[in-house]
């Protein structure tokens, strides 16, 4: 994690100082934009839940407690605007499992037919790709973060804010979801 | 289906994102965000209507709205 900046910056910040706000932004946006991009995964929407999490932070700058870590209290925020993108996305674009019609354009890019693999392969990733679609956007974040990028589970309640138990219960509920989706669409292996 | 295999499967089907590091400077765009007039949500017209109405139907409220501003 970047280095915290230093506490006379950040009680500038809390006070509303724009240019301290600006300097917080300037050290802090390629971590955080890296950071949502590991869970919406498409550089435009990271890109706008990383402005709308420091706009959320600045509007919330005399909640934060400068004797703690402004990056990790960072990292809560953008967690928290990457999984409102998740629900607004699966509002506005997510389809059913069973829609043969549509192939839920996402925050998730497949990877799906590779050379020399035939379309099954395009197949069975966008099957899986639709599965994980499918999961509730908390699940989907703990899923992601945990199984896909390989976070360890204390990192992962951090960033949520909430106990390690309760990532727990959500990654196995996640793997249990997706196990049923991917069983009921064929795929036993 | 094993949690491994699982992992193998989400890994091979749901890509790494393209660009890892930012493109474009977002300062301009944060900055302009901040010059934005506080826009009203739904819940606060909804709020604000509803207070409206209360005050037409009872208006000895005024003071107890008053009371809590």
């Amino acid at each position: 994690m970047q280095d915290e900046p230093d506490r006379e910056l950040l009680r500038r910040f809390t006070h509303g100082d724009r240019d301290a706000f600006e300097a917080l932004f300037r050290q802090f946006e390629r971590e955080v934009y890296r950071w949502i991009l590991r869970i919406v995964r498409e550089p435009g929407a990271a890109e706008d839940a990383l402005i709308e999490a420091f706009w959320r932070a600045y509007r919330g700058r005399a909640r934060f407690d400068s004797s703690r870590s402004f990056g990790a209290w960072m990292r809560r925020i953008a967690t928290n605007v990457a999984i409102d993108q998740l629900k607004a996305h699966r509002r506005h674009k997510w389809s059913p499992l069973d829609d043969e019609a549509q192939i839920p354009a996402g925050s998730m890019t497949r990877r799906g037919g590779r050379a020399g693999q035939g379309p099954d392969s395009f197949e069975l990733a966008d099957q899986i790709h639709r599965a994980f679609a499918s999961l509730p956007p908390k699940l989907q974040v703990v899923a992601t973060l945990a199984l896909i990028e390989e976070l360890p589970l204390a990192e992962i309640a951090d960033a949520l804010d909430i106990p390690p138990g309760t990532v727990k219960s959500r990654l196995f509920r996640a793997t249990r979801d997706l196990r049923t989706q991917l069983t009921r669409v064929g795929l036993h292996t | 289906m094993t949690d491994e295999r699982l992992k193998e499967l989400l890994r091979g089907a749901i890509s790494p994102p393209d660009a890892e590091e930012l493109r474009r400077d977002l300062w301009p765009q944060m900055a302009a965000r901040l010059e934005e007039r506080p826009r009203w949500s739904y819940i606060d017209l909804g709020l604000a209507a509803a207070a409206a109405v209360a005050l037409a139907v009872f208006p000895e409220w005024l003071w107890l709205l008053a009371y809590h501003l």
